[in-house]
């Protein structure tokens, strides 16, 4: 009898634990699977085992689950391993599909292969409109700084490494997280050197600042890139409290300023053009037909 | 919050916009008389109910124009008459009823001048049957009320007065207010400001009795004053003799003249030895600047039962000292009832209108200087059959020109229109034909033309208007 009660629990027990999740599954990331499936296909792409990086990224790009950074990083990979591999209408396939999450993708391609940038230059070239094909290309460092307060100025830097003639201009585009679109902020530089003094909003609450920075060329074509609008730099924003506006800059005042000045101008306007009732030549000047003569 | 303090702010301003005006009426007194005829000026105000703003003014020492100020008071509108006087007689009256625009300064003009002319129809229209009391004599004088003007007749019989209201309906009822009339035949009230107040008041001439003097209270009654002089009196007439700016009396009866001066208060002490040359049966008396010096001359009628020549006593020293004229009037006897004196012909001078009893009516042209010519046969028309016992010289068409109102002893008043150059036409008689005795113009409808109030006989009052 007791040897029955212990093998019914145990069947509880096993049912119970296959049928409900536990709470460390429910807390797991379903992108983190995706990460990992890119993260083996870029290690297979080092290790030159290119068909098994295709296998690998070809599940990444078609995971429902898959961000669009994510999607973007493993297009690169896949179109340049269908290169490597010789089938250039699967590569160009490829990088098209990059391209349609982000025109101006540079490659970050660790070995700067001349072949791949020459064929990524011809599809972007024929896919991206404006873009010819480029002088060539140039790099970008950053020290990513490691935070900031709300509301007060934040010196961002970023030096040209590598093709400085080409750069004509350097932009910081930068979003609270959670909002869609960037801010674009131009740095000021010369000799490959540029800076900016970026504020971030003023919030209470602490928040998280998105940003990368983005190089172009004369006729306005990405050259370089620190990070991307699809993977930007994250940056730990410290809320400040929002300090309240001195009485001068508050509208009220000066709507009732405003509103005392007019009605003094007014009021001066008719003062001086309004009639008073003179004081007769006749004694004694002035009657008032309320009184008792 | 703010937005309510600044929608305050704006109230403010729109208040301070809408009532920045005061409200007020400008009184701009003026005249084109020349300088020196007229010597002053009565400002009288009114509102109704209450006691009237009435003040003289000397005009020598504010010579025209000037201005007075009136304040409302709470009160919708004012009444304001003002009074011209030349030689202490009235000359000139502006009456009219102002009603205050809120916060707005109304300026008024008020004119006294020389005329204006404003044509009217000159054809009346009785407002109502006479009130057919046995009245002797009367006077007229604007109403205290502010909202719709109106006159106070007072008529006066022996031994009796009454109060009577005037409007263009017609003669009202029967008020009190005036002291009895003296015991003995009213022949003549005087409607003169005696004390300075602006106010009309009274002078009462009655057989066997002195003048009564009677005060306009303020509300348009009457309060007796006293009497002054011998009960000698047959006629009186008022005008400043001494040039002093007061109304002084020149009242005559048989071989009696006197002057009687006023001190400016109503108070009247006799000037003796004021004529060089007394008259010898007087019966009836005028005072006008006849030689155009400025001083009031006297014109004296004589001749109670026998025809005596009239007379003309220039006022040549200033002080009321009269001297006899006798080139001034044509030598021809009369027995004088009444005169009227007017600018017949419009040659700026004073002409004179004789009446007397059992004879007709004589127009006298004044030459300038005193000197007046018969022109009785070239200016008037036929003949008057009945005794005329007084006459109405006034600008009743609005012309400038005046006519001449002819009351008859059981007859029938006459209207005789100006018809220029000093020539009168027979136009007929009032609307509503009753024997009077004498008669008053004013404006008692406020239409701007003047009125006729006949009185006497068994008429009583009647009110002949002009529609």
């Amino acid at each position: 009898m007791r040897a029955r009660y212990l093998a019914l629990l145990v069947a509880v027990a096993v049912a119970l634990g296959a049928g409900i999740p536990t709470p460390a599954a429910a807390a797991e990331d379903p992108q983190d699977a995706v990460r990992a499936r890119l993260a083996e296909g870029e290690k297979r792409y080092q290790d030159q085992e290119y068909r098994a990086a295709v296998e690998a990224l070809t599940a990444v790009v078609k995971d429902p689950v898959a961000t669009r950074d994510l999607r973007a990083r493993a297009y690169e990979y896949l179109g340049m391993s269908f290169l490597i591999l010789g089938k250039k209408p699967r590569a160009r396939e490829a990088f098209e599909e990059l391209l349609a999450i982000d025109p101006h993708y540079t490659l970050s391609d660790p070995t700067h292969s001349p072949k791949l940038r020459e064929f990524y230059d011809d599809v972007r070239a024929s896919f991206v409109p404006g873009y010819g094909h480029s002088g060539g290309e140039a790099e970008l460092e950053h020290d990513a700084p490691t935070g900031a307060t709300a509301g007060r100025p934040l010196e961002i830097k970023a030096v040209v490494i590598r093709g400085a003639p080409l750069v004509q201009s350097v932009t910081l585009h930068a979003r609270r997280r959670g909002l869609l679109t960037y801010g674009a902020n131009a740095m000021r530089g010369q000799d490959g050197r540029f800076q900016s003094s970026y504020t971030p909003p003023r919030e209470n609450d602490s928040y998280t600042l998105e940003y990368y920075v983005e190089a172009r060329d004369e006729k306005g074509r990405v050259v370089a890139r620190v990070a991307s609008p699809e993977r930007p730099i994250a940056l730990p924003v410290q809320g400040a409290p929002i300090p309240p506006l001195p009485w001068f800059k508050r509208w009220y005042v000066w709507a009732a300023v405003g509103a005392v000045v007019a009605g003094a101008a007014v009021g001066g306007i008719v003062y001086g053009t309004s009639e008073r009732a003179p004081r007769g030549s006749l004694p004694p000047g002035q009657v008032s037909l309320g009184l008792t003569f | 919050m703010p937005c309510r303090f600044a929608l305050a702010c704006l109230v403010a301003a729109l208040w301070t916009v809408a009532g920045c005006n005061d409200t007020a009426v400008v009184l701009r007194i003026a005249s084109n008389r020349p300088a020196g005829q007229l010597d002053g000026i009565c400002v009288e105000l009114d509102a109704g109910g209450a006691r009237r703003f009435g003040r003289r003014y000397a005009l020598p020492s504010l010579p025209l124009p000037q201005t007075l100020t009136v304040l409302p008071g709470g009160r919708p509108a004012t009444q304001s008459i003002v009074y011209a006087f030349g030689h202490g007689i009235e000359v000139a009256r502006d009456r009219r009823v102002i009603p205050f625009k809120s916060a707005n300064v109304l300026h008024v003009d008020v004119p006294l001048d020389a005329c204006q002319p404003h044509p009217s129809s000159g054809r009346f229209t009785a407002a109502a049957a006479p009130t057919g009391e046995a009245i002797e004599a009367a006077t007229l004088a604007p109403a205290a009320d502010a909202t719709g003007g109106g006159d106070i007749a007072l008529g006066l019989a022996a031994g009796r007065a009454a109060r009577y209201s005037v409007a263009a309906p017609g003669v009202g009822a029967l008020v009190a207010g005036a002291p009895d009339a003296p015991a003995g035949k009213v022949r003549a009230v005087l409607s003169v400001d005696l004390d300075g107040d602006c106010r009309l008041d009274a002078v009462v001439v009655a057989t066997g009795a002195p003048l009564s003097l009677w005060r306009d209270a303020g509300d348009g009654s009457f309060t007796a004053l006293g009497s002054i002089g011998a009960a000698d009196s047959v006629a009186a007439a008022a005008a400043d003799v001494d040039g002093d700016g007061t109304t002084d009396l020149v009242a005559v009866g048989g071989t009696a003249a006197h002057v009687w001066l006023n001190d400016g208060t109503g108070h009247f002490r006799e000037q003796t030895g004021s004529f060089d040359a007394a008259p010898t049966d007087a019966t009836a008396v005028a005072l006008a600047d006849l030689d155009g010096d400025g001083r009031a001359d006297v014109i004296l009628g004589q001749g109670s039962a026998t025809a005596a020549v009239p007379r003309v006593y220039l006022n040549a020293s200033g002080g009321g000292h009269f001297t006899f004229t006798p080139a001034a009037l044509p030598p021809k006897p009369a027995r004088v009832s009444a005169f009227a004196v007017g600018d017949l012909d419009g040659d700026g001078d004073l002409d004179l209108v004789m009446a007397q009893t059992a004879g007709p009516i004589r127009a006298y042209i004044n030459r300038g200087d005193a000197f007046l010519e018969d022109r009785s046969f070239t200016l008037l028309p036929d003949q008057v059959a009945g005794d005329v016992p007084s006459l109405l010289l006034a600008d009743l068409d609005g012309d400038c020109l005046p006519e001449l109102v002819v009351p008859r002893a059981g007859a029938a008043p006459l209207l005789w229109k100006s018809a220029g150059g000093g020539k009168l036409a027979a136009a007929g008689t009032f609307d509503q034909a009753v024997p009077a005795d004498g008669a008053l113009a004013d404006d008692v409808d406020g239409d701007g033309d003047l009125d006729v109030l006949l009185y006497g006989g068994m008429t009583g009052l009647q009110l002949e208007v002009q529609p």
